[in-house]
């Protein structure tokens, strides 16, 4: 198991070996003897340029270059649905609800500062927050749970 | 002229020392401590270390100078950028007995000072945009110079009407510029623009503009050698641009017939002609969508894009640089321009990101192949890209008989072209081929702004990148046998933990 980390989405993805190679669900992926790799889809077929430098991947698939991140495993392991942890180690900037708030989908609940960069966390969708675990100025860890939103009945 | 030093590093130098080798020339190369292996220095028959590391070695015109003339150098190529448009540094080498491989130093001041310029183009009678210069004989007191400036803007300002546009006369790249919509902005702008002007140049004196909104960007380029011929070599159309760095040019502009173009060369070799012009240089314009034109300014020396009129014209203009700086005359046909060209500049930056630039190694930098392409890079597979330097890597220039092939292959050439481990701009430009101003022909200097209001952003991941991730973070951890967790897991292999970390 791994996450992953593209644009804003973290992915849960289960790799299988399987041949000469691995396969993720109906996806068939070979490493080329050029270091290339051949993925099949479906129909579909890539041959694609990968590389891994420290915690980033980086693809070119299909005419596009794709940079994504591992959160190594582990770190998201305990997470529960609702539940918000930091993506990576670093400060709290800013708090922006309290428990008992109302929030609506894209609301930024709270501002973190890592690697010199500012990350939002924003709602998913709309809810309530019911706890906020971490105050501005807290340094937190990578995993460790920072709020706590339920979702509004449907 | 038996040998030529290149005062330049990256694409440009390379282009440039290549040039030497073809014509025969002895090649010579500088570089700063950082850059000792750089590709520029493998095209050189010979490498100066300069002493520092960063732009500023490159910026040291004396040290240049006594790397020249210490080794047997006869000209001195300062490629764009750095010293290539210091009139300082062009009498410097003509007085140290080098040849200087660009304009004179007079022309270069005559069109470096943009009220100059402008004053300069008037009498030869090249249309210039209605504006109005802000003459002011400094006194020594910013104070008392502010003042007056105010007034007279003030003034002035009412003849030029609004919008206009206030430019700093010793600007460049948008510095000391500003767009004022109404009265009420004009003392702040004043105020901003002489201040930034001063602080960058140390020349606060500025001239007026009326803003011409939704013009192109079209440029001529001209050849003049030392025996009184002066040609033009057709136009460039460089309308889009972020915050008036060009990204995606063309030849020729779509819009421009045989009649237009006869007019805007003529009126660029008189620009040429006004400041007595040798060389290779580019006379650049904003036209309305009537066909009006007005003179910008001038560049008097090699620029970034010149391999589109390359390809469109057969001249190999760096070449003719070479061949006029050593006195012969030049030897271009008449004026034929086949097939359509577009070069894309290929940044070290995070279009996603406010075009931040980026840095990193180039663990993969697989440029395309096949007909109709041209690649003048200044790095290669392995080399780390630096926040020492400016940040375009390469440019991309494709070659087909018509426009819409052009586009066509330019969209080719970018979806082979694999750059992994630094962040580019590759995508971006591959997303401006399919853009429908760029499709139309119906660009303008506004375009970008227009195209991408809140910003641009990648094309999310598919299923099929996800899985490779997956591979890509597991493979290095172990063997096959001990990736996965199949049997915990859950069923499908694609859990997405959704939008938690905007």
């Amino acid at each position: 198991m791994v996450d992953v980390r593209a644009g804003d989405e973290v992915h849960e993805l289960h790799p299988l070996p399987r041949g000469e190679g691995w396969s993720v669900g109906d996806i068939e992926i070979v490493r080329l003897p050029d270091g290339r790799w051949h993925v099949k889809h479906g129909e579909a077929t890539f041959l694609a340029h990968g590389t891994r430098i420290g915690d980033v991947l980086w693809m070119h698939i299909d005419g596009r270059v794709h940079r994504l991140e591992v959160i190594e495993a582990g770190a998201q392991s305990a997470e529960e649905e609702g539940s918000f942890s930091a993506p990576m180690p670093g400060g709290v900037l800013e708090v922006l609800v309290a428990p008992g708030d109302t929030v609506t989908a894209g609301q930024a609940l709270l501002v973190l500062e890592a690697m010199k960069m500012e990350h939002r966390v924003t709602a998913p969708y709309d809810g309530k927050v019911v706890a906020v675990h971490v105050a501005q100025g807290d340094r937190v860890q990578q995993g460790e749970s920072l709020l706590e939103v339920e979702a509004n009945e449907a | 002229m038996r040998s030529v030093l290149v005062a330049n590093r990256g694409e440009i130098a390379c282009r440039v020392l290549r040039a030497c080798r073809e014509a025969g020339l002895r090649a010579v190369a500088v570089h700063a401590e950082d850059e000792a292996g750089a590709l520029h220095t493998e095209m050189a028959d010979l490498c100066v270390p300069l002493s520092g590391a960063g732009a500023s070695a490159y910026l040291d015109g004396e040290a240049i100078i006594a790397a020249a003339l210490a080794n047997d150098v006869d000209g001195i190529h300062p490629g764009f950028g750095f010293l290539s448009e210091r009139a300082g540094f062009a009498r410097a080498v003509l007085d140290a007995g080098l040849i200087w491989i660009g304009p004179s130093p007079t022309a270069i001041e005559k069109m470096g000072d943009k009220m100059t310029a402008r004053i300069t183009m008037r009498e030869a009678g090249v249309p210039v945009i209605p504006g109005e210069e802000i003459e002011i004989e400094s006194s020594g007191d910013e104070a008392a110079d502010l003042n007056a400036t105010l007034e007279a803007v003030r003034a002035a300002s009412e003849r030029v009407g609004f919008p206009l546009l206030l430019k700093a006369s010793a600007g460049g790249g948008g510095k000391g510029m500003r767009a004022v919509e109404s009265a009420e902005g004009l003392d702040e702008a004043v105020r901003g623009a002489r201040r930034e002007a001063i602080a960058a140049f140390g020349d606060g004196r500025v001239y007026l503009e009326r803003l011409l909104r939704g013009a192109r960007h079209v440029e001529v380029q001209v050849l003049a050698d030392a025996h009184g011929r002066t040609v033009h070599l057709g136009e460039r159309e460089c309308s889009v641009q972020r915050r008036h760095q060009k990204v995606f040019e063309e030849a020729p502009c779509a819009v421009v017939d045989e009649q237009q173009r006869q007019r805007m060369g003529e009126a660029a070799i008189a620009a040429a002609e006004a400041v007595d012009y040798v060389g290779a240089g580019t006379v650049e314009f904003l036209m309305e969508d009537d066909g009006t034109f007005h003179f910008l300014e001038m560049n008097t020396r090699i620029q970034v894009e010149h391999p589109i009129t390359e390809l469109v014209t057969g001249v190999d203009l760096v070449r003719e640089q070479l061949r006029i700086a050593a006195g012969e005359p030049m030897k271009v046909p008449d004026l034929a321009m086949r097939g359509h060209a577009i070069e894309v500049r290929i940044y070290a930056e995070d279009p996603a990101n406010g075009f931040l630039p980026s840095i990193g190694p180039l663990a993969v930098f697989r440029p395309p192949t096949g007909p109709g392409l041209r690649l003048d890079t200044g790095v290669r597979e392995g080399d780390d890209v630096s926040p020492s330097y400016d940040p375009m890597l390469a440019k991309l220039i494709v070659h087909a008989p018509n426009r819409s092939e052009a586009l066509q292959r330019m969209r080719r050439a970018l979806d082979e072209f694999v750059i992994l481990g630094t962040t580019t701009n590759v995508a971006f430009l591959r997303d401006l081929c399919d853009l429908e101003a760029v499709v139309s022909a119906t660009t303008s200097t506004t375009t970008l702004d227009e195209a991408y209001p809140d910003g641009w952003q990648p094309e999310p991941a598919s299923e099929a990148v996800l899985a490779l991730a997956s591979v890509l973070a597991t493979a290095r951890r172990s063997t096959p046998t001990t990736v996965g967790d199949g049997a915990s897991g859950p069923s499908s292999p694609f859990l997405s933990l959704s939008r938690r970390y905007p």
